[in-house]
């Protein structure tokens, strides 16, 4: 679903005086982007799962202590997120990486078109294991949770600009290590990733 | 530039369709995440683990407002701790020799003596020991007050003690050692006064020990068959701090020896029976000094 940033402070302040359908509502809005940011972090699906709903969880009772105070409340939500794969990935002593988790059904792909598509995600998932953490996470947090830059900041806890200097350093990583030509497609498009079930992003 | 932007479209397609492939929840997987995370909201809400954010303020109002009563309260006690332990620093100043509540405290103690002759007798010998302490430990550090006041007290407590002990010989001879054994220390105290403040203090400790001395005397010389209660022959010594010392009435050399007394009864220049009664009632009022009321200048001096 598709909300703007207006309508989910309104969800946020109806959700912190107890509204069950509000929460509802903001979980319907982020579970898919804490989902992915969560699944590129963990091993198995069934951990993804778990943390995701630890992370609503705590986000509910963590809720009526939220002041937005110009804090976007995705960067809020999903420094929650991060801070649970972190305290997962410490008491599992595993280490996060980018594995596969789940294959969803690929239509009706014949088995060479499947073939190809498995071989193209495999190689960009061995090209993201050798991004540092930091990049990694960059990536995870704008690409796959689609979150802005200014979120994805507030997120890490670091300075927006420093989030795009290791967006930028990871897509250079990436594009060679999968030997992307440099190509002239879509001249003067400026390059944004996409956002997980919202309308704005940075 | 555009080559550039290309490359990196390429490179988002690719991250978007392995999200799309790899990382996204299934329907089934988001609607059982759903029904779970409902499920732990409605129990949270139900259970009270949730409290809304107007509970929450209420809650951090009334947990701030009982802070503060405890560090209000805990800053009392603080403060009533501390005066107390001005207070009593105050008193135990005050009522040491030289103080304002040094009277007091000796009228005080008066007050604690047992009945029983004997007892009594020994208290009163504590007591007088107590204030040679204190003579001794102001002459040291030269405080001329001090002295005069304790030694002053001294005196009115020797005369306490004999009136007391008059009719019990056992009593009257214990008294009469302890003051013979005190004369020896006064006379030893006084040749050891710094410089700054002998004269006074040598004088009153002269004084001292002449009273000591007639109050022995009078002792030993009471009439036989009278009904044994001794006349103190002197009051307290008062005070002669403006009073310049009577170097040659010093005893110091003057003093009979402890092993004396008792022995052989030493005549004196006042008869015994000249002697005024004393002063301060055993149990008088704090606010009268000892020594103090007795007329000048018929007494004490040696």
């Amino acid at each position: 679903m598709t909300i703007d940033d207006a309508a989910v402070e309104r969800l946020v302040a109806e959700a912190r005086s107890g509204d069950e359908w509000a929460f509802g509502m903001i979980f319907d809005h982020y579970h898919e982007a804490v989902y992915r940011f969560i699944a590129s972090r963990v091993h198995r699906p069934s951990d993804a799962e778990d943390l995701t709903q630890l992370v609503f969880v705590k986000a509910l009772e963590a809720l009526p202590r939220y002041e937005s105070r110009g804090v976007p409340f995705g960067g809020w939500l999903f420094r929650l997120a991060r801070n649970a794969v972190i305290d997962f990935v410490r008491t599992r002593h595993e280490h996060a990486e980018l594995e596969t988790v789940a294959e969803r059904a690929h239509g009706d792909a014949g088995p060479d078109e499947i073939a190809v598509i498995r071989q193209e995600l495999n190689a960009v998932g061995a090209a993201l294991a050798t991004l540092t953490d930091e990049q990694r996470e960059t990536i995870a947090l704008r690409f796959f949770a689609g979150l802005s830059a200014r979120e994805a900041a507030e997120a890490m806890g670091k300075q927006e600009g420093t989030v795009r200097g290791l967006q930028f350093r990871a897509i250079g990583a990436l594009r060679r290590h999968l030997g992307v030509e440099d190509e002239p497609v879509g001249a003067g498009r400026e390059i944004r990733p996409h956002r997980v079930g919202a309308t704005n992003d940075g | 530039m555009q080559a550039s932007f290309g490359a990196d479209y390429e490179i988002e397609q690719r991250l978007e369709r392995y999200a799309l492939v790899r990382l996204t929840p299934s329907s089934a997987t988001a609607a059982r995440l759903r029904a779970r995370v409902m499920r732990d909201t409605r129990l949270a809400i139900a259970e009270g683990h949730f409290r809304p954010a107007a509970t929450i303020a209420a809650l951090e109002t009334a947990r701030s407002a009982r802070r503060r009563a405890a560090v209000r309260r805990v800053a009392g006690l603080g403060l009533a701790a501390v005066l107390s332990l001005v207070a009593v620093g105050g008193v135990l100043a005050a009522g040491r020799a030289g103080g304002p509540l040094y009277d007091a405290r000796i009228w005080f103690e008066s007050l604690t003596l047992p009945s029983d002759a004997a007892a009594r007798a020994s208290a009163e010998i504590t007591r007088l020991e107590d204030r040679l302490d204190e003579v001794l430990a102001a002459a040291a550090s030269g405080d001329s007050r001090a002295v005069m006041d304790a030694l002053a007290a001294y005196q009115a407590i020797a005369d306490e003690a004999l009136l007391g002990a008059a009719g019990n010989a056992a009593a009257l001879e214990q008294i009469q050692l302890a003051l013979g054994r005190h004369l020896a220390v006064l006379d030893r105290i006084a040749s050891t006064v710094p410089d700054h403040a002998a004269d006074v203090i040598a004088a009153n400790i002269a004084r001292a020990i002449a009273h000591t001395n007639d109050a022995i005397e009078r002792m030993q010389n009471r009439p036989s068959g009278s009904d044994g209660a001794p006349k103190p022959a002197v009051a307290p010594a008062h005070r002669t701090e403006d009073e310049p010392a009577d170097k040659t009435a010093k005893p110091v050399t003057k003093t009979p020896k402890p092993a004396a007394v008792g022995s052989t009864p030493t005549p004196t220049s006042r008869p015994a029976d000249a002697a005024p009664t004393p002063s301060r009632p055993a149990q008088g009022p704090p606010s009268t000094k000892p020594g103090k009321s007795p007329p000048a200048g018929d007494h004490g001096q040696p």
